[in-house]
């Protein structure tokens, strides 16, 4: 394709949006909506066709390979100019955006599909479809834009489309306040962003990704060491961004209540694209971010205290997207702790598989929970094996990727994490590669724990559910069906896109057992090759270390596995009446929920204790005085006085108005002039 | 018509902005008609405007599209003002029953 069409890409889902919209606006009067099929038809056709134009531009993209850095580009206009500061709003497809372009348009595209079915009885259908297309829009602009200000417009759309979809039944007030909170911790994060940006435009000169990378490419040793705390400054400031967005300690509190939206908007938003956009972001500035080691610790550190906070707090859940989402939250976690390490390339590897996995898990919950007529806590499921043939096939498949269990999807991308975790470039001072190493070993073992623990509950274990329930079981429609199929054998097959099985007709491998690295190369390659080297030349044959990995990463795999299967397969202790609150109790609620106390406590009360200081210092004592002053004047100098100053007519204080005006004027030009 | 060598000079055209300045404050001030009043107001607002559009053709540069930017704006928020100040307006009408501007003072004179 050529690249004069790059625009088509965002501009398509954002002409169904608007669409939809209309449509949505035009039938509000009606008590059944606009039609569906028209809604249902232009919401899949549009992402289908980006996806189809993702899809000719990675394929023009791998012939261009000779070139040193690949990429389709279109400007399209000058955003801004000024002194030394020229934007256009540039759109770029290399080959680490034709990646995260050719997952969410294709990912996006089979979970509208499967919206068609879940939501289609739902009375704001077309308004849904036309959020989630308003949201591929902005994902896409997202991963497209050649420089931070244009993935800075895509970064505040996803994030307000995250909101309006969040808060999509917002007659349920816990539901719109799920969206607040995600909203404003979003917020939180958008400033490091912008921060960082400011920061990395002090440095380089420039906000074009070309030229950032290339500034830190060329930069000698002085510049380097001249700039580093600015630089330091710069990649905590986006990382802190990313953490906002892709949930990770301290920002992470959001993504649990996000659940709260329908569930194919937790598989799209909080599993499969937006989340990810924090690990996307890192490595598309990894060549600022291996400048500075303390950057990369802070990434490093904060990936691996919140993979295993998640997995650990994913054990204690009973709604089963609460259950999901902790695990989202965690192999978040895993990809920073390989970004962090240095491997941005196994990073956005697991970006890649998780998208599958993650979005077969959530959506087949959906199916279970659409079948049980909105029943969510998994105490009250069991037994579904039967009912549900489709979800339990979907659930499995990304059960068996996520766990690590060999040739599935996680069982190559996590190993790869655990690999460069060993082999590790982290500098705090001393070797810690061991160490690191284990906690991502155990980590991955307590994956295995919960989310069998997970699929126990839901099909393994002896039925819980009511009777009344299980008698009317909704199927799983076609619409379902095909995205739960596809995504789920895809949570099998992914992980051959590192060697490079499913995309070998895209070129052939250079690189023979590492297509998506060689892949990847001419982006985040010179940023690893500068880590290799700081490393002190341990980049040597890790093939035994590899191996030994995959084998210790299958067995604690099976292991957890089989721990999960032995303590949950018999249910619950107790199975609560319906309508409980599925909300953790006891120790384990009250440390997951610990974020929350903290947030109230380092941000919530000191605003309060704020907002009353001022209350009481500057409305009750200073304006309060200054106004019993004025008074106790005027009372003082008698009421003729005070009244001589006061005129009541309006013409009388406007013509006084202008006099003062005119003679202030007079003033300044007066002292002007002389 | 070649307008350097008539009469409208820089100067002539900033000397009737002020002018028309002049005649708007007046008619804001002395008429005792609130809708006179706003038309007052109006005219003082498009004195500015001509000010400015002068402006714009004597000074070089940037100075000269701030020229003939600023009236856009201004133009605008007294589009904005005209409605919002009409409904004020007619609302002071309807609880006073006068378009007496002195009707509305309610201070103690």
């Amino acid at each position: 394709m050529d690249s004069s069409l790059l625009w088509l890409i965002p501009a398509l889902p954002l002409f169904g949006a608007i669409l939809n919209g209309s449509l949505s606006l035009a039938g509000s009067k009606d008590s059944y909506g606009p039609p569906r099929g028209i809604v249902a038809t232009f919401a899949v056709l549009m992402p289908a066709l980006s996806f189809a134009l993702s899809v000719a531009a990675a394929a023009q993209l791998g012939g261009l390979g000779g070139e040193a850095a690949p990429a389709l580009r279109q400007d399209l206009f000058t955003w801004f100019a000024g002194d030394g500061l020229n934007l256009s709003f540039g759109l770029t497809i290399d080959r680490l955006s034709s990646l995260m372009l050719l997952f969410v348009t294709g990912i996006g595209t089979l979970i509208h599909l499967y919206s068609v079915g879940y939501m289609g009885e739902d009375r704001g259908f077309a308004r849904f479809m036309s959020y989630l297309n308003l949201f591929m829009t902005a994902m896409i602009i997202l991963v497209m834009g050649s420089s931070l200000p244009v993935t800075f417009l895509g970064w505040e759309g996803v994030g307000l489309c995250s909101y309006l979809l969040i808060g999509f039944w917002h007659k349920t007030p816990e539901y719109a306040d799920a969206a607040r909170k995600a909203f404003i911790y979003n917020r939180v994060g958008d400033l490091g962003f912008l921060l960082g940006a400011f920061a990395l435009f002090q440095i380089t000169g420039s906000l074009d990704y070309a030229a950032i990378s290339e500034w830190f490419r060329t930069a000698d040793a002085g510049a380097l060491a001249s700039a580093h705390n600015w630089i330091t400054a710069a990649c905590v400031l986006i990382f802190l961004g990313c953490a906002g967005k892709s949930a990770q300690i301290p920002l992470q509190a959001w993504l649990p209540d996000a659940m709260a939206g329908p569930t194919p908007v937790s598989a799209l938003i909080h599993a499969a694209t937006m989340v990810t956009a924090g690990v996307y972001l890192v490595a598309r500035l990894s060549d600022a971010f291996v400048s500075s080691p303390e950057a990369m610790a802070v990434v490093f550190v904060i990936g691996c205290a919140t993979a295993v906070w998640g997995a650990v707090a994913g054990l204690v859940q009973n709604d089963v997207k609460k259950a999901l989402a902790y695990s989202t939250v965690s192999q978040l976690g895993f990809m920073f702790m390989a970004a962090g390490c240095g491997a941005f390339d196994v990073a956005l590897f697991h970006v890649f598989t998780h998208a599958f996995f993650k979005a077969a898990l959530f959506l087949s919950a959906g199916a279970v929970i659409h079948g049980l007529h909105h029943e969510q806590d998994m105490r009250r499921m069991g037994g579904l094996r039967k009912n549900l043939p489709i979800a339990y096939l979907a659930m499995f498949y990304g059960w068996w990727a996520i766990t690590g269990l060999p040739f599935a999807a996680g069982f190559f991308s996590k190993d790869l994490i655990l690999e460069r975790a060993f082999a590790g470039h982290v500098h705090l001072g001393f070797n810690i590669a061991p160490l690191v190493g284990a906690i991502a070993l155990a980590t991955a073992g307590l994956t295995a724990v919960y989310m069998t623990r997970v699929i126990t509950l839901v099909f393994w274990s002896p039925s819980r559910v009511d009777p009344e329930v299980k008698a009317h079981v909704h199927g799983t429609p076609i619409t379902m069906a095909i995205p739960l199929l596809v995504l789920g054998i895809g949570s099998l097959i992914a992980g051959f896109a590192w060697v490079g099985l499913p995309m070998g007709w895209m070129g052939v491998p250079e690189n023979g057992m590492a297509f998506l690295a060689s892949w990847l190369s001419p982006v985040v390659g010179p940023a690893q090759e500068v880590l290799a080297k700081a490393g002190g030349g341990e980049h040597g044959d890790h093939s035994a270390l590899a191996v030994g990995v995959a084998i210790t990463g299958s067995l604690v795999a099976a292991v957890g596995s089989l721990i999960g299967w032995w303590i949950w397969r018999k249910g619950p202790k107790t199975v609560p009446a319906a309508g409980t609150s599925t909300v953790p109790t006891g120790f384990g609620g009250g440390w997951t929920f610990g974020f929350d106390k903290a947030a109230d406590w380092v941000v919530v009360k000191p605003v309060i204790v704020v907002a009353y200081g001022l209350y009481w210092v500057v409305e009750l004592a200073i304006l309060g005085v200054a106004g019993w002053v004025a008074a106790a004047g005027s009372r003082a100098l008698g009421d003729g006085y005070a009244l001589a100053l006061q005129r009541s007519r309006l013409r009388t204080s406007l013509a006084l108005a202008m006099l003062g005006l005119a003679a202030a004027v007079a003033a300044l030009i007066f002292f002007a002039v002389n | 018509m070649d307008t350097e060598t008539s009469l409208m000079t820089p100067a002539a055209v900033q000397v009737l902005a002020a002018m028309l300045f002049g005649l708007g404050l007046t008619v804001a001030v002395i008429r005792r008609n609130i809708f006179i009043v706003l038309m007052g107001i109006e005219l003082m607002l498009n004195a500015v405007n001509l000010s400015f559009v002068g402006f714009s053709r004597t000074l070089a540069g940037d100075a000269s599209l701030l020229g003939m930017l600023a009236p856009l704006f201004t133009i605008a928020i007294a589009a904005a003002e005209a409605c919002v100040g009409l409904a004020m307006v007619i609302l002071l009408v309807r609880g006073k029953d006068s378009i007496d501007a002195d009707a509305f003072s309610a201070m103690k004179e």
